[in-house]
């Protein structure tokens, strides 16, 4: 079993114990590579037949090739797919912008948190599976497998229960739902290793055209690209691979490079 | 019996740091026939290449048709942004793609062999040797299969430097072997199948220049050996010549021009003096050795200046309200440094990075830009140098952190110059005024019916 | 790609396990351009010259108190091999976070500083170490910059450490003088230390190997669920250990079923033959048998008979003691059983390993102890060394996680009698 191995299929573990453990489960699916590579592995987990639903927010400003790509992979994959929209706060709203009256944090919290809390009462959901990672962020470094929130979708990350080994806990108070996190081990190069190795589809929209590239995609408004010649899975690859300028690995290459700089000596290019 | 004579869509052959001025002596002395025969049928003239002149550099813009603040590459080597080790420059660092690249994704076939940079290669829809940068074979080669063939035909990456210092005959031996092995693997591919575009690139005008201009311009016996050799070398441009179509549209070109060395000037080692850049005691044992915590600014060849800026460098320590004055002070400070034995100055001018990388009047006024962005933006731009020192003739800009004096005469005779590059063209329509070598890419993509986007150089007004 | 070795950094909060962390970080070039950017923006808005702990501290209340919290995993790569740090803060009143930090780890750093020296807090780290089974173990005496580089401290505080760990049944595979602020002997061999010759910790970790797979060890299988697929039943779980292949007689415990694989359910793969460690697969049997979430499937031949009682050594994480007649779960694996009763041979401090108590009634936060748990029903369990998920468990209080434990015997349940 190589590395990828591994992680997937401590993933699947993880999804399984999450619906072992709770039968109201859906997974969130952003449309983005990480969720999409999360319902990846779902269907794996359950062997090509999810038993629980699909669930994507739509703030009404996604990418249209998202909206696109959405449906056609829920077609392919036979997904029972939810699509939760906060209706009464897009009702006023002007479309292709961030709502109104308030900031980032206002619109988001009305169109996908409420949208999400709107959609949970609805379909009595108790726990969510969500593709999130541990090195996306610092405070998700913080986060645990199996994570509860209270009403208010409120983490209170003092009082996290410990994870032992494989134990997962998921269980909680009524009235609130638990978050399962099956991605919290993957690395942003682990996702697209594996996307590029298992033909994962993904949306176009990560790969470079006239020079710019998305390396996150959500709302249209919201979203703005970077410089990368990177317009293919491979190139997208290369560029990760030596952009987190992370120390060279392997003597191997140190040798190369000595190898060079010796050479670029002689020119008089040293 | 006459050979069968392909048929690419046009045909690049570079010639290697070949002066426009040189390559007219060598046809007027009749020691490039075949030159000769191309300038008549076409158009040679004068080109500007890149700041910083230097061939990594000037290739890249070549291949990519964009300044260097737009693709990255800035010089040979390059510091590693996450500490302060030196690096040497590949295809990682190109945020573009190259001609070989936009003509296979038109869906044409495209051929490259040796052309800096393209190492580590890149996939294309065709063959793609890498260049002179290539740790073995086996790295060069894209697909990875072909290193087998060229194993079988003894085809050699590069010249060996180290030996062109120590033997001057054995460096010629080294230059004609290897340039002849090299156009016959090329030959090779050339007849293997249809080619849109085909590019081989010659790196031994670069070295001869290098290595011997200084004793070729005096005269005597050496100069001798340096236009036979160059007589040489235009032979093997006939065998490509020969193998193709007569009126296959071509572009044979140079990167930069040469002139001879005076001295060697170590840059790295002014800035010590300077107080510019501090060293931290013990050996010194690389360009970038330096203490951080106490220097200012620091080189890279060639000219290439960098503020250790407090948020960019990780060791940092110039905030950013103060850059602008530390890049006004180093300029002085470079400005004021004189040969004084020849009683000469040595820098001609210090550009700063938003004035070559968006010189005004062709490409337009910089863009204002705050300067937090034009610091810590794009990371293409992050790596761009803060001011680059163009020298006045002989000079040749280097680092020389460890060196003891601040002016070395080596084997090297002969440095580069960005006014004197050779494009000589036909079949094509040739740039009517001033040349860049900018203008390749969009006149190559343009002879071969494929929109060129976003490039840099081109004819004012054209597609 | 090879496996990231992940490892724990354990000891006292103060003895500069965040700088530790910072430096291994910073001199493998891990950290991203930007990362270093936002380190030294937020440090300068709090007025400190850039302190490489800062990377880890994301809360911020954290930064403002200077104390690491939560547990995170950061990923370096050195010597072309990647690793994990799972940082495990050292406050008392964070153990039980430390203890679920500790639990992924394959080696550990032990990290004390060496004017503070040997304190309560690393010697309860260290011996929570003993009881997770880490035997990879670095010793690393930090800011010998403040103790001025001495031999005669360093060598005090190295022979203090590998008693102690002796005394819990492990061994240091170094001990290193260093100093993480200033790079000593972490990543750079020190030139301020010329009398000491061993490794860097880098060096250390190095040398230190991911766990290996023993393929040729006898099948565990836990079944996690039971999936109607179509019109197949399929078991799925992951291999704990060996491997199964296609038509292997297999018996499951504890109810002692038995059957051949029929089929291995892997979505995507057409008719494996065989699924080895560490996958989780689907399994489909050759007749219809009554398999549950918590069963476990053997080879044939080499099942173990469930076990009615369990001697193990626990240690207690919640605030609330232990109390006699308390029910609890008793979970290991994917199995869930109800405990009838605990009794408490030995209670231990976890720090000075005194033994507190014999036949004690209660077990306090932090304190471990020497027990034997009776279940309701039977449990498949193993000794620890004989590797695996059936060595360890856990105690639940209403589905809080209130204890680990580390099984040392089980013994067989003379209630149970063979099921056919």
């Amino acid at each position: 079993m190589d590395r990828l191995d591994e992680l997937e299929s401590k993933s699947i573990y993880i999804i399984r114990e999450a619906y072992a453990q709770c039968r109201k489960l859906a997974l969130l699916w952003s449309i983005g590579k990480d969720s999409s590579t999360l319902l990846w592995l779902a269907r794996k987990a359950f062997l090509g037949q999810l038993p629980f639903p699909v669930l994507h927010i739509d703030t009404g400003r996604k990418f249209r090739a998202m909206i696109e790509f959405r449906d056609a992979r829920a077609r392919e994959f036979g997904l029972r797919l939810i699509v939760a929209r906060n209706d009464e706060a897009l009702a006023g709203a002007e479309p292709g912008k961030p709502l109104a009256g308030g900031g980032k944090l206002d619109c988001c919290t009305a169109l996908k948190t409420q949208a999400l809390q709107q959609a949970i009462a609805r379909h009595g959901l108790k726990a969510l599976l969500l593709g999130i990672r541990r090195d996306e962020h610092g405070i998700r470094a913080k986060e645990r497998y199996f994570s509860p929130r209270d009403e208010n979708f409120q983490w209170n990350y003092k009082n996290q229960p410990p994870e032992l080994w494989d134990q997962y806990r998921s269980r909680s108070e009524e009235g609130s739902h638990m978050r399962i996190h099956p991605l919290l081990h993957w690395s942003e190069l682990d996702i697209w290793r594996y996307v590029r190795r298992e033909n994962i589809p993904t949306v176009p929209l990560y790969f470079a055209r006239n020079g710019k590239r998305y390396r996150s995609i959500g709302c249209e408004c919201c979203c703005a690209p970077i410089d990368s010649a990177a317009d293919t899975l491979d190139a997208v690859i290369r560029e990760l691979e030596t952009t987190t300028t992370s120390e060279r690995a392997g003597r191997a290459q140190d040798k190369e490079n000595a190898y060079t700089m010796q050479k670029l000596r002689a020119l008089g290019y040293m | 019996m006459g050979a069968v004579r392909q048929k690419p869509g046009v045909l690049v052959i570079g010639l290697d740091g070949l002066p426009f001025t040189l390559a007219r002596q060598l046809i007027a002395g009749g020691y490039a026939p075949a030159l000769a025969r191309l300038a008549a049928e076409g158009r040679l003239q004068q080109m500007d290449s890149v700041v910083p002149t230097v061939s990594a550099v000037a290739w890249t813009s070549f291949l990519t048709g964009v300044q260097p603040g737009k693709h990255g590459l800035y010089g040979f080597v390059f510091r590693n942004p996450a500490g302060y080790d030196i690096e040497v420059c590949s295809t990682r660092v190109i945020r573009r793609k190259l001609l070989p690249e936009l003509v296979s994704d038109a869906g044409r076939t495209a051929f490259s062999m040796n052309v800096p940079v393209t190492s580590p290669p890149r996939p294309v829809n065709g063959i793609m040797i890498g260049c002179f940068l290539s740790p073995d074979l086996e790295k060069a080669a894209w697909p990875a299969e072909e290193a087998a063939y060229l194993r079988s035909v003894g085809y050699r990456i590069d010249t060996d430097a180290a030996l062109a210092r120590r033997s001057t005959a054995g460096m010629l031996e080294d230059v004609r072997r290897t340039t002849e092995r090299r156009v016959t693997a090329a030959l090779h591919y050339l007849a293997a199948r249809p080619w849109d575009y085909f590019h081989v690139h010659i790196m031994e005008t670069d070295r001869l220049n290098h290595f011997l201009l200084g004793r070729a311009l005096a005269g005597g016996g050496f100069a001798a050996d340096f236009f036979d050799c160059c007589r040489y070398i235009d032979g093997q441009v006939a065998r490509l010549l020969d193998a193709v179509a007569e009126d296959t549209p071509l572009l044979v070109v140079s990167d930069h021009g040469f002139e001879p060395i005076r001295q060697e000037a170590q840059l790295g080692r002014w800035l010590v003096e300077r107080g510019w850049t501090v060293l931290g005691g013990g050996p010194v044992r690389s360009p970038l050795d330096f203490d951080p915590s106490r220097t200012r600014a620091y080189a890279l060849i060639p000219g290439r200046i960098y503020v250790n800026l407090r948020g960019r460098e990780p060791g940092g320590i110039v905030a950013p309200e103060e850059y602008e004055a530390v890049r006004e002070a180093v300029t002085r400070d470079l400005l004021d440094l004189r040969d004084a034995a020849a009683g000469a100055p040595v820098i001609r001018r210090v550009l700063r990075r938003e004035e070559f990388l968006w010189p005004a009047g062709r490409l337009g006024p910089c863009p204002d830009m705050p300067l937090r962005d034009r610091l810590f933006g794009d990371p293409v731009y992050a790596l761009a140098p803060d001011l680059v020192a163009e020298p006045c003739p002989g000079y040749d800009l280097k680092m020389g952190l460890a060196k003891q004096a601040l002016f070395e005469k080596t084997e090297l005779e002969g440095m580069h110059t960005r006014d004197d590059a050779m494009l000589l063209v036909r079949g094509m329509a040739a740039p009517a005024g001033r040349a860049s070598i900018l203008d390749c890419a969009p006149m190559i993509l343009g002879r071969l019916g494929i929109a060129a986007a976003d490039m840099d150089g081109g004819a004012e007004g054209a597609a | 790609m090879a496996s990231a070795l992940p490892f724990v950094i354990v000891g006292h909060v103060d003895h500069g396990k965040s700088t530790l962390i910072g430096r291994l970080l910073y001199d493998t070039k891990s950290l991203s351009k930007d990362k270093m950017a936002e380190v030294e923006a937020m440090s300068a808005d709090l007025g400190r010259d850039t302190e490489l702990a800062f990377v880890l501290d994301s809360l911020e209340e954290e930064r403002s108190q200077n104390i690491t919290i939560e547990t995170t995993q950061v990923f370096f790569k050195s010597g072309g091999r990647q690793y994990v740090i799972i940082d495990a803060p050292g406050h008392v009143e964070f153990i039980k976070n430390m203890i679920t930090g500790a639990s992924q780890a394959e080696a550990a750093v032990v990290i004390v500083a060496a004017e503070e020296g040997i304190e309560e807090q690393t010697r309860r780290h260290s011996y929570v170490l003993g009881l997770l089974d880490i035997r990879q173990i670095a010793v690393v005496i930090n800011k010998m910059d403040k103790a001025g580089y001495g031999e005669a401290r360093f060598r005090e505080l190295a022979a203090g450490m590998e008693e102690f760990l002796a005394s819990i049944g492990r061994k240091a595979d170094a001990v290193i003088p260093i100093s993480a602020r200033e790079g000593d002997n972490v990543a750079r061999p020190s030139d301020r230390m010329p009398w000491y010759a061993g490794p860097t910790l880098l060096e250390q970790l190095a040398r230190f190997r991911t766990a290996e797979r023993d393929r040729g060890a006898g099948l565990r299988f836990p079944v996690q669920d039971v999936y109607k697929v179509g019109e197949k039943r399929v078991l799925a779980g992951r291999v704990e250990r060996g491997t199964v292949h296609v038509g292997q007689d297999l018996v499951f415990m504890p109810g002692r079923g038995r059957a051949k694989v029929k089929s291995i359910e892997i979505f995507l793969q057409d008719a494996p033959q065989k699924a080895e460690e560490g996958r989780s697969v689907g399994l489909t049997l050759d007749k219809p048998l009554f398999v549950e979430r918590g069963h476990v499937a053997f080879a044939a031949g080499e099942e173990h008979a469930p076990a009615g009682e369990v001697r193990a050594r626990i240690f207690w994480m919640s605030r609330e003691p232990f109390r006699p007649g308390e029910p609890l779960m008793l979970r290991c694996a994917t199995q869930s059983a109800a405990v009838k009763a605990v009794r408490i041979d030995r209670r231990i401090h976890s720090a000075t390993l005194e033994v507190l108590q014999e036949n004690a009634r209660s077990l306090g936060e932090n304190e471990v102890g020497e027990v034997v748990i009776t279940t309701q029903s039977p449990v498949v369990v193993e000794p620890l060394g004989a590797g695996g998920e059936l060595g360890r468990f856990v105690l639940t209080r209403r589905d809080d996680v209130v204890a680990g434990g580390i099984v040392w015997w089980a013994t067989k349940d003379s209630n149970l009698g063979p099921a056919d």
